[in-house]
């Protein structure tokens, strides 16, 4: 064989394994995505303590939250912040409540277009609804269970480089999720104390007021 | 008569025919239902919405459960009405993205769209405490997922001023279904998608209805993707249920009445040959419509042409008199006082103020005209002529007294009915389906729920139309009416905006130098760079544009404005608001009228009033004006006021039936049952006339066998209508029947009665 038909033959080679190493990796990240949504079809309810870091440009230091989560898949979410300063917000289906100290703000999706898409994205992310996130983003896989969205559209592109998430290997539910806009703009969140299917009071999705157990 | 002589005259009167029916061929015929309405009251409001394009736009229901095939069949569709079709305009999506870039292009702008009560609330959110809480707000957006994409907007509008516009824009909107997908409009339950388009033709027009219906099927087959339904609302509908149930109606309602008209001939004189009688008013038909084109131009009515031709059955009884009675010397007098009385029936109807009316009155005046003198020349007279008729008092088998006072009882009755029935007003019950209930439920699933009040003003250019439109929405909120949609809180007139900016202006050179070192502060304060709020302050100190209409329309807003904002004729502007009817107040429409001299108001019960009040004073009034033509010309040639009450008893005998069917049979009075009354009236009359004249000159004994007969070809070729199933055609029946099926009998019964009471005198 001389050496020309060597290179070839090896170029070929590595051709060949890329192929087969994309395609691999193509279906376990669409057997990841089955499981993970296979998983959230399971959860009735979620409760979790976050953790939340944002760094932003134009901040003088990072800004970090602590607080609560509630899912009702696949349309109730309530988020509060509990330190600094105790804050509420809640989805419910088509709308969208904000509680700040005394004041809150009620408002259904109407009018805010973008941010009802925003919203309804960040629905999916919560819930699992991975595969509906596809026409919006793509996704790859990431070496350590993890799945990087990039978004498809230029606009939000610009705004949003990256939102990588990854899950507990035991359980399959999110662990850490990191929204990455630029090397010194991001937001952390981490998750910790997940139970799923408790008994969630209804009163949680619609008023901010509600005491919690 | 020569054979000869009489053949000469039908060929004359065939190539008369002939000829007209050429000389027709380019006939334009305008089938517009708009013809209906009284020229003035109802018309300038009807035509102004078909001018505003509402007769002119189709709505197309998409459905699936499959959100990508609906969107897909959307898209194609669009693309399909755009490229190809009679549609000029196609509003089928809203990209979410390309508001928020338009948002952002009017931005340096926004100073001259936000008005006083703007200003106060922005003077509330930039006190010391209020600008603390909302800047805390910031900090906590900023660090959620969607404070990451909205980080430029939170810098530029720390205090959410683009709040304040979005809050006027949701106005326009606000009971409009908030479901979406990929920018299409989806009903509440999220299985329909909502396309708009305008076409170049106005669809109250049956030919060009079926024209764009044609063109719509092709379309909706080349692009629905499979397991997508469809579903149309609109004019289009409406037109096109109601002109097909027309044709299905008279297609097998004129089989119906040729046969009962041929049997009943056929019982009459057991033989066909004097069916020939009824050609008469098909052959008067051409060169009247002929003569009538000439004396209206080209275009006649459609509604016109079709209820004139119906009136020339009429002259199928001056026929069947003619050749009962052809060969007495008496039938002179009769036969021309039934041609005047049918005729000045006719004349009062050239003074209604519906164009139509006054085009089939035209019509049946030739035509009748004609008809009458065709009669007169054509018609052979028969070989026998039969014997006088006896006069005699006695009617059947029931005593006078008790035939007169059973009749007086029928019309006490009536008289009762007529003081009691209800007025029908509403065109929209002349729709074979009902349009409110097909109309709300379409749009329903949209969340247009609300019925509203249509307020239009006309100006000389769209800067013009916006400074009107300022005016009457100040006029609205100084009465207190809510929930008005307007364009003015969105898109102020040039004034407007003026004042805004200089307002803007004046209130932050009061405030900026506190505000800023009040505002720098709490920022540092919560951990802001100083530099964060820079583009904030840039726009505080920049100089305010004004922004222009053509920014607006070219935005993706502009479908939507473009509904309030609409060309007028002549190169003018249509400027609509919106009001809901429940929120209008009695003599709102004067006192704004007061302010607003070209204001137009239009509304649902507004137009339905206007026919009804069209309807009692004018039309009832031209009935009761060809009552008295008719018993004033009884008077002249009876001269004696019992015979000219025998002529009339069948006329109030008419007037009682259609009394008491309208009240017990039918919805109300409408005004198709008073023009087929003015007919009746002048039918009756001549029953009358004939049976008074039997006895009074001498006419055959058959005279009431020629009523009998005048009366069931009536019967037969207008009564039938009772059994269509369109409400217009059904009116019409229904007329004929209750008036001819009372007068009939009291032509036969008790006019002669009362002749023998006048003689015994």
């Amino acid at each position: 064989m001389d050496r020309r038909a060597l290179i070839v033959s090896f170029l070929g080679f590595l051709f060949w394994c890329s192929l087969a190493w994309a395609s691999e990796v193509q279906v376990f990240k669409t057997e990841l995505l089955e499981k993970l949504q296979a998983n959230f079809v399971k959860v009735k309810t979620l409760t979790c303590r976050f953790e939340q870091v944002r760094r932003v440009r134009f901040l003088k230091q990072p800004l970090k939250f602590k607080g609560r989560l509630w899912v009702i898949p696949p349309n109730k979410i309530r988020i509060a912040y509990e330190k600094p300063v105790p804050s509420v917000n809640i989805f419910n289906q088509g709308e969208f409540i904000r509680c700040f100290g005394t004041q809150k703000e009620r408002f259904v999706f109407k009018g805010q277009p973008w941010f009802k898409k925003l919203n309804q994205q960040i629905m999916s992310f919560m819930t699992g609804s991975y595969t509906t996130l596809e026409s919006e983003y793509r996704i790859e896989l990431l070496s350590n269970r993890g799945l990087a969205f990039y978004p498809r559209d230029e606009h939000l592109a610009q705004k949003l480089r990256v939102i990588r998430v990854w899950w507990d290997q035991a359980n399959f539910w999110p662990k850490r999720v990191l929204v990455e806009k630029g090397p010194k703009d991001y937001l952390e969140i981490t998750l910790k104390q997940c139970q799923s299917n408790l008994k969630l009071e209804a009163t949680l999705f619609s008023t901010c007021e509600t005491r919690l157990k | 008569m020569k054979s000869s002589s009489l053949w000469f005259r039908w060929a004359l009167v065939i190539i008369a025919a002939l000829l007209s029916l050429y000389v027709l061929k380019d006939l334009e015929i305008k089938s517009d239902v708009l013809d209906l309405l009284p020229d003035q009251g109802t018309q300038t409001e009807v035509e102004l919405l078909s001018n505003l394009g509402f007769t002119y736009t189709v709505y197309i229901a998409l459905e699936s459960n499959d959100l990508e095939s609906l969107y897909q069949s959307a898209l194609k569709l669009s693309t399909y009405l755009e490229k190809h079709g009679p549609f000029k305009q196609v509003f089928w999506s809203f990209k979410p993205e390309e508001l928020y870039s338009f948002l952002r292009s009017i931005w340096h702008s926004l100073p001259a769209l936000l008005g006083p009560e703007d200003l106060e609330e922005i003077a509330k959110r930039i006190t010391p405490e209020e600008l603390t809480k909302r800047l805390q707000q910031n900090l906590l957006l900023l660090s959620s997922f969607q404070g990451m994409l909205l980080e430029d907007h939170l810098r530029r509008d720390p205090l959410n001023f683009l709040e304040l516009f979005l809050r006027k824009l949701q106005g326009l909107g606000s009971d409009l279904s908030p479901k979406s997908y990929k920018g299409l409009f989806l009903s509440e339950d999220g299985k329909a998608c909502l396309i708009v388009a305008e076409t170049t033709y106005p669809l109250t027009d049956s030919y060009y209805a079926l024209e764009v219906e044609r063109f719509l099927k092709e379309a909706l087959q080349a692009s629905l993707e499979p397991g997508v339904s469809w579903k149309l609302a609109g004019p289009l509908v409406h037109t096109l249920a109601n002109y097909r149930t027309i044709q299905k109606d008279l297609r097998w309602l004129f089989v119906l009445a040729s046969l009962a008209i041929i049997g009943i001939f056929w019982v009459f004189f057991r033989s066909f040959k004097p069916m020939y009688l009824i050609l008469i008013p098909f052959l008067s038909a051409p060169p009247a419509i002929f003569i009538v084109s000439k004396i209206f131009g080209e275009q006649i009515g459609g509604i016109a042409l079709g209820f004139g031709i119906a009136l020339l059955g009429l002259a199928v009884d001056f026929a069947i008199h003619i050749y009962i009675n052809r060969g007495h010397a008496a039938l002179g007098k009769p036969i021309v006082f039934a041609y005047g009385t049918t005729v000045s029936v006719f004349l009062v109807l050239l003074f209604s103020r519906v164009p139509a009316h006054r085009q089939m009155a035209f019509i049946a005046l030739t035509g009748l005209t004609l008809a009458f003198l065709y009669a007169w020349f054509l018609i052979s007279p028969r070989k026998k002529i039969p014997e006088a008729l006896k006069i005699s008092s006695r009617s059947g088998s029931l005593p006078p007294k008790i035939l007169i006072l059973l009749w007086i009882l029928f019309l006490g009755i009536g008289l009762w009915g007529w003081k009691h029935v209800s007025y029908q007003g509403d065109l929209r019950n002349f729709n074979v389906f009902d349009q409110d209930k097909e109309r709300n439920q379409f749009f329903a699933r949209w969340g247009l729920k609300e019925k509203n009040i249509l307020l239009v003003i006309e100006a000389q250019n769209l800067e013009k139309a916006l400074e009107l439109n300022d005016r009457l929405y100040e006029s609205l909120k100084q009465a207190q009416i809510s929930q008005i949609k307007s364009l003015s809180p969105i898109l102020p007139g040039p004034t407007t905006q003026k004042a805004n900016i200089s307002r803007w202006q004046t209130f932050w050179k009061n405030q900026k130098k506190d505000f800023k070192k009040i505002f720098q502060k709490v920022a540092k304060e919560l951990g802001f760079t100083s530099e964060t709020f820079a583009p904030f302050f840039e726009f505080l100190t920049s100089q305010p544009k004004r922004v222009s209409v053509s920014t607006f329309l070219s935005s993706p807003m502009g479908p939507v404005l473009r509904e309030f904002l609409r060309p007028g004729t002549h190169n003018s502007t249509y400027v609509l608001i919106m009001v809901p009817e429940r929120e209008w107040l009695p003599n709102l429409e004067e006192k704004l009228r007061a302010i607003h001299l070209k204001l137009v108001v239009i509304s649902d019960r507004k137009l339905s009033l206007a026919m009804e009040k069209y309807l009692k004073h004018d039309l009832l009034k031209l009935s009761f004006l060809a009552f008295a033509v008719v018993a004033v010309l009884a008077l002249i040639f009876f001269r004696n006021p019992m015979e000219v009450l025998a002529a009339l008893a069948p006329v109030f005998s008419a007037l009682a039936g259609m009394g008491i069917y309208t009240y017990w049979f039918s919805e109300g009075l409408n005004f198709l049952h008073v023009l087929m009354g003015i007919m009746v009236v002048g039918l009756s009359i001549d029953y009358g006339l004939f049976a008074v004249s039997a006895t009074k000159y001498g006419l055959s004994e058959e005279v009431k066998k020629a009523i009998s007969l005048c009366a069931l070809s009536t019967l037969s070729g207008f009564g039938v209508l009772i059994l269509a199933a369109h409400p217009a055609l059904k009116s019409l029946g229904e007329t004929v029947v209750a008036g001819i099926g009372a007068s009939w009998p009291a032509a036969l019964l008790v006019t002669p009665i009362l002749v023998g009471l006048a003689r015994k005198r």
